[in-house]
């Protein structure tokens, strides 16, 4: 939690506060028995600690594992009484899993695809953009197989893995190699993007189509090779509140604040 | 051309280690107490144990010493154990003919060994389809018997092979196994507790106790001259250790004299004589029986027309009474009685 | 799991492009396991069964493992053992070019690992049950230690055998984490029947279910075939 700084500190305790003056939408979340009201750019003293309580459940895209988990901390720093936790996984079983009834506050996707797959009424829940991302070759450190762009993948000395098709990071893949009309040497197709990295850290595959930010994550486990903007994608991650708690809303707000994208940004995503 | 062997085995702090020897077409019986080691002398001889000492020569050819094993599959050997141990997914022609098979003879030559064998032990082709399940104990027996010889080995291992059969079926397979030996031209060693297998099927006789041969011989000689309790139990003689002879009186352990007819020479005896030359009465008896004895009942046993009545006293013994002495006596166990027997009746013969 | 079956789509989802090459390469690789289970693990089943010591105890200990091990252990285990710079694997790829990982032949790999030790427990267990007796009149007789194998022991312990075998398969049949892990997920190479359903199920549901339908009818019907014969 380096990266974890004290302006970041802050803001999570003006969120918390942010949030009481939210309340007062019917909710039974504890925090509505608090009478202060203030608004974020008025307060001029964080407090050090929030009267927020409850529990906030966040179902979050995989390659959101890790600006997640340093955003929860923060947030759990400055508001002791709420606990957050989250469930990382490939966004098409997470919104499965809400549409089959899995209780949710939040919901992070990758791309706006598997947001088809929820129920109606969650679709018509408040949504924000939090961050764009972009694809990028993955290949072992210092790329053996001289990968230069989308074109090297079709060499047949190279083995290419990427997402499965039903999730967003394999269908954007398989979007931009027919953009760039380019049929790689596919020998697997694996479940999710962590799934997929991990056959690049192995050494098993030369190449892999994954995002920015995985590569980020990844530090020097794996090189990447940038793809064009003119044949790239952009996946949009948008979080849907499904729920109206006071504390849901605090760290939504903490999500799609500047401290928010800042900590996503660390991490390789871009801003919305 | 014999079975020769000196077996020498280790089992924990049990110890076997006997000499046998046994000649083509003979019977060796191997009689003893449970535990003596009568079993480990057969999987020695079978290769199933592995020898510490000694050795086992056939026909001139060494089959083991602590040194040198071959393995069961490479020595002529037929086993035959209580149970009959057949496969019990083969029929009973397959069954006999495994052996032949496992030793390489040719399929229509050994199934014409098996039908030879089978019919020898007087099992007819209707049994040959048949699997072990579908046998009687006796048939089984006989079956198994037939494969143990169907490899024509020179050594035939009888591991109490009449033991597990009901009274009904074993004089049936007694006498099978007595007429098939009898054309048997190679060595057999029989292990039995039963006397009566021991009698009517071997040529000789060695009696071991907690791993080693208490006494070998000819049944006949054994029976007259037993040198061991057990040896004197089988026989069914009462058997006593005495010591030097003066005027034909020896005295036994416990002190009691005993008179003999027979001439003694040698300072350490042993002295028996048959339960039925035991006379027993109510009051001392008067008449000519040097041997008189004052005793108590301990027990009374019927078989048939004789009563068995074992007496504690100056000297234990048993002695075989008729029906109707013993009803004329009213004998009961606690009953006190004299015991008489004449000195011509008691065998004396060095120790 | 029937209530929620789309019926009247079925038929569409069973010929489903994804569905029939999975179904096709679950049954190859399963019965290409239990094929290597019956010849590797039963004669190894016997060994264990007539040796003692502390060798075969370890050696026992090892096929074991798997047991206890989540597959997807056992996956990445697999790809340290034969993956491109594997133990084994780098001097196989180098010695005859064949590279395992993404081939069927992990699949198999991967599916042995796991249902090997199911199969060598069950038959060691049969072998054990035996009469050691049965065994040692058949080596009197004459037979050799390979034949007391193949004409007694191996015809006495049969529906041992044949249980452990349809144990094995029902276990390969079901693998899926040290399959995805080692072999990949590629449709028609890799990807058998149950991560057909796991991909399926995020984009698809009702493919995936029926999916799942055909995969427990065929459980069912091979189970019971099998019980009739042999299990009862």
């Amino acid at each position: 939690m380096k990266r974890l700084s004290l302006p970041l500190m802050t803001a999570v305790g003006l969120m918390g506060m942010t949030a009481l003056t939210a309340c007062g939408s019917g909710s039974t979340d504890s925090a509505t028995s608090a009478s202060a009201a203030m608004t974020p750019s008025a307060s001029s003293t964080p407090s050090p600690s929030s009267t927020l309580s409850g529990t906030v459940t966040v179902l979050a895209a995989a390659s959101l594992t890790e600006s997640f988990t340093a955003l929860e901390k923060s947030f759990e720093a400055a508001n002791p009484g709420v606990d957050v936790t989250i469930s990382f996984g490939s966004s098409a079983t997470l919104a499965q899993q809400i549409a089959q009834g899995a209780p949710a506050d939040l919901y992070a996707s990758a791309g706006t695809k598997a947001l088809d797959q929820l129920p109606a009424e969650a679709k018509a829940k408040p949504t924000t953009t939090l961050a764009r991302n972009v694809l990028e070759i993955a290949t072992p450190p210092g790329n053996p197989k001289k990968v230069t762009g989308l074109a090297s993948l079709a060499d047949a000395s190279i083995n290419v893995v990427l997402c499965a098709e039903t999730v967003p990071c394999g269908s954007a893949a398989d979007a931009v190699l027919t953009k760039a009309a380019v049929t790689a040497h596919v020998v697997s197709r694996e479940v999710d993007v962590k799934a997929t990295l991990a056959k690049i850290t192995l050494g098993e595959a030369d190449a892999a189509i994954v995002y920015h930010s995985d590569v980020v994550a990844a530090g020097s486990k794996v090189e990447g090779v940038e793809i064009p903007a003119a044949q790239n994608t952009t996946l949009a991650y948008p979080l849907v509140r499904l729920t109206d708690t006071a504390a849901t809303k605090a760290f939504a707000d903490l999500l799609a604040s500047a401290a928010g994208l800042k900590e996503l940004e660390a991490v390789g995503f871009l801003a919305p | 051309m014999s079975l020769r062997a000196r077996l020498g085995v280790q089992r924990g702090h049990f110890t076997v280690d006997v000499d046998l020897t046994v000649e083509p077409g003979h019977t060796l019986a191997i009689l003893g107490p449970n535990g003596a080691g009568k079993t480990t002398i057969l999987h020695a001889l079978a290769g199933l144990a592995h020898l510490d000492g000694g050795h086992i020569t056939v026909d001139e050819t060494t089959w083991a010493t602590p040194e040198t094993d071959l393995p069961p599959e490479k020595r002529s050997v037929g086993l035959l154990a209580a149970d009959h141990l057949l496969f019990p997914h083969l029929s009973a022609l397959d069954n006999v003919a495994f052996g032949p098979r496992s030793r390489g003879t040719r399929a229509d030559t050994a199934y014409d060994i098996a039908r030879r064998e089978l019919a020898r032990l007087g099992l007819a082709d209707t049994f040959h389809a048949r699997r072990p399940h579908q046998l009687s104990h006796g048939q089984a027996q006989r079956v198994a018997l037939a494969r143990a010889l169907a490899t024509h080995p020179r050594v035939l291992l009888l591991d109490e092979p009449l033991s597990a059969l009901d009274p009904e079926s074993r004089p049936t397979v007694r006498q099978a196994l007595a007429a098939r030996l009898a054309d048997f031209d190679g060595m057999t060693v029989l292990v039995t507790h039963d006397p009566l297998d021991a009698l009517t099927l071997a040529d000789e006789l060695t009696f071991v106790r907690d791993g080693r041969v208490v006494q070998s011989g000819p049944p006949q000689q054994i029976v007259r001259e037993p040198r061991d309790p057990y040896v004197a139990q089988v026989a069914g003689l009462n058997l006593y250790a005495a010591g030097p002879a003066r005027e034909g009186t020896l005295h036994l352990a416990s002190g009691a004299a005993i008179v003999t007819a027979d001439p003694v020479i040698s300072r350490e005896n042993w002295v028996s004589f048959p339960p039925s030359a035991v006379v027993l009465g109510r009051h001392r008896p008067d008449g000519s029986a040097r041997n008189t004895w004052r005793g108590r009942v301990a027990r009374v046993e019927l078989t048939g027309q004789i009563a068995r009545v074992s007496l504690t006293g100056e000297v234990d013994l048993v002695a075989d009474i008729t029906l109707g002495s013993l009803a004329e006596l009213h004998l009961a166990a606690g009953d006190e009685v004299w015991a008489s027997v004449k000195a011509t009746e008691v065998r004396a013969y060095p120790r | 799991m029937l209530a929620a079956t789309d019926w009247r789509h079925l038929g569409a989802h069973l010929t489903n492009p994804v569905v029939v090459p999975a179904i096709r390469l679950s049954l190859i690789t399963t019965i290409a396991t239990v094929a290597l289970c019956l010849a590797l693990g039963t004669p190894l089943a016997w060994l264990l069964s007539r040796r003692d010591g502390r060798l075969w105890s370890w050696i026992r200990a090892l096929v074991t493992v798997p047991v206890v091990l989540p597959p997807v252990v056992g996956g990445v285990a697999l790809l340290l053992a034969y993956g491109r710079f594997g133990l084994v694997g780098q001097p196989l790829d180098a010695a005859t070019g064949l590279r395992l990982p993404f081939t069927p032949y992990a699949v198999v790999l991967a599916q042995l690992f796991v249902s090997l030790p199911f199969f060598v427990l069950a038959v060691e267990g049969a072998f054990r049950a035996l009469d050691p007796r049965l065994l040692s009149v058949a080596g009197t007789l004459g037979a050799s230690p390979t034949r007391v194998f193949l004409r007694v022991a191996l015809p006495m312990t049969l529906p041992g055998v044949m249980s452990g075998a349809a144990l094995a398969w029902a276990r390969a049949l079901g693998e899926f984490g040290a399959t995805i892990t080692f072999a990949g997920n590629f449709s028609g190479r890799t990807q058998t029947a149950p991560l057909a359903v796991y991909v399926a199920l995020q984009a698809d549901p009702d493919a995936a279910i029926a999916l799942s339908l055909v995969m427990l009818a065929l459980s069912i019907a091979v189970l019971g075939l099998l019980r009739g014969r042999w299990l009862s």
